[in-house]
């Protein structure tokens, strides 16, 4: 589960990077760049949502050693 | 009642039985001399303060650090007389004891673990930059993990942490932490990153990371391994053979996570410069616009301007030729048969005059 988290994340981090990136490359015109920035800023919603939402498993080993300190 | 009376055998068998209900295994301080390792398997020494002095014995592979002459150590030992009767401190540990012992063991084995490659930065592995699955070696009681933890979960989520509760101090943590590590590299499914952490502690409290065979685990770990131990001038020899040392527990966790509120802060950042970038085309496209605007009105003005004067100067053409700005100018037009005896029309400016031609001659 943790894993899925992990690299949907990364999924969604990939995804939001070539959007953005996509501002700064030559085929940036004005025509599209409205539509782009939404789905940009739909992704960064997207991505804000999962970052908050994941949580960490912690589970601690009981038995791993025999002897008593 | 008559003494009891024992053979040397039964003597030397009664004493030992005797010291072992006694004092059984006891920790002695003193100050090592003549210490010498014999077939590489067996280590004599004395130990000793200013006032007395005891053999001890112990085999080499317990010897966790190094030790020589004039350190001060502290040994568990349990005492024995030999079938020599001979007695003895028979040691099942030694630690050093003091700061200047402790240096002085690090220094040795620094250099010797050094020489064999242990250290090298050929060595380090690179962490990936968003685990999953991470393994974490520490006491679960200790101010240095909450630390750990406190700031791991702050800035990130979604990984399996699995925490090997160990000791990190004392006589028994080394071999824990060592049990630990072996347990992780033995999974299946290996944590993408080994942290081992605990906070500041006196140089005794932080001898354990000096232990050698604890050094060589975790030089020998398949998995990285990032360290956090004591405060940032504490270096210890196992944070030279982790992959990555952090100054602190603090630090481990910050190094081996992104912060998610830095990354949203980031994208946010980005979003908002791209959408200055988009005002500021639709900017350049208006003032674009306005010029080519200007350059029409202007181009337009220019052609007005050229057909006005064209016009101007047919005008002036078509009035140099006009019938009545030549009579005007006292030219007249004669209309009729131009040969002798005939009648002409003679039109001037204000006459018409009706004449009759007398001669006609070529000029």
């Amino acid at each position: 589960m943790s894993e899925k988290n992990s690299s949907s994340v990364k999924d969604q981090m990939e995804q939001l990077d070539k959007a953005l990136a996509w501002f700064d490359s030559e085929e940036f015109n004005l025509e599209d760049a409205f539509k782009k920035y939404e789905e940009a800023a739909e992704l960064a919603d997207t991505l804000e949502e999962t970052l908050q939402e994941m949580k960490n498993k912690v589970k601690v080993l009981s038995s791993l050693h025999q002897d008593k300190a | 009642m008559e003494n009891p009376k024992f053979s040397v055998s039964q003597f030397v068998e009664i004493a030992n039985q005797t010291l072992e209900y006694a004092f059984g295994s006891i920790l002695i301080e003193g100050e090592v001399s003549s210490f010498k390792i014999n077939q590489t398997k067996y280590i004599f020494f004395d130990l000793k303060d200013e006032t007395a002095s005891v053999s001890c014995f112990m085999m080499a592979f317990q010897l966790r650090v190094p030790v020589e002459d004039g350190m001060r150590v502290v040994v568990r030992a349990v005492p024995k007389i030999t079938n020599w009767g001979k007695f003895s401190l028979t040691v099942q540990s030694i630690t050093p004891k003091g700061e200047g012992s402790i240096k002085k063991s690090y220094q040795i084995l620094k250099e010797r673990l050094t020489k064999e490659g242990l250290f090298s930065e050929e060595r380090k592995r690179k962490l990936p930059e968003v685990p999953s699955r991470i393994g974490v070696i520490s006491s679960v009681q200790a101010a240095g993990y909450v630390d750990f933890m406190k700031i791991l979960q702050d800035r990130w989520g979604g990984m399996a942490i699995e925490v090997a509760h160990v000791q990190v101090q004392g006589e028994v943590a080394a071999d824990q932490i060592i049990r630990a590590i072996e347990f992780f590299n033995q999974q299946e499914e290996l944590p993408e990153i080994l942290v081992l952490v605990r906070g500041g502690g006196s140089a005794d409290d932080l001898a354990v990371f000096n232990d050698e065979k604890l050094v060589r685990a975790i030089a020998a770990s398949r998995i990285p391994t990032v360290t956090g131990i004591g405060h940032e001038i504490d270096e210890s020899l196992a944070d030279l053979a982790a992959d990555v040392k952090a100054s602190t527990p603090t630090s481990a966790a910050q190094l081996i996570v992104p912060d998610k509120k830095y990354i949203i802060n980031q994208f946010s950042s980005e979003l908002k410069n791209n959408l200055n970038k988009i005002k500021l085309s639709i900017d350049r496209a208006e003032q674009a616009l306005q010029n080519i605007d200007s350059k029409i009105s202007l181009k337009i003005e220019q052609e007005l301007s050229r057909s006005f004067d064209k016009y101007n100067t047919y005008m002036r053409l078509i009035n140099n030729v006009n019938p009545n700005n030549v009579l005007a100018r006292g030219y007249a037009v004669i209309r009729g048969e131009i040969e002798r005896g005939g009648n002409i029309e003679i039109e001037t400016k204000k006459e018409l005059i009706i004449a009759e031609v007398k001669n006609v001659r070529k000029k």
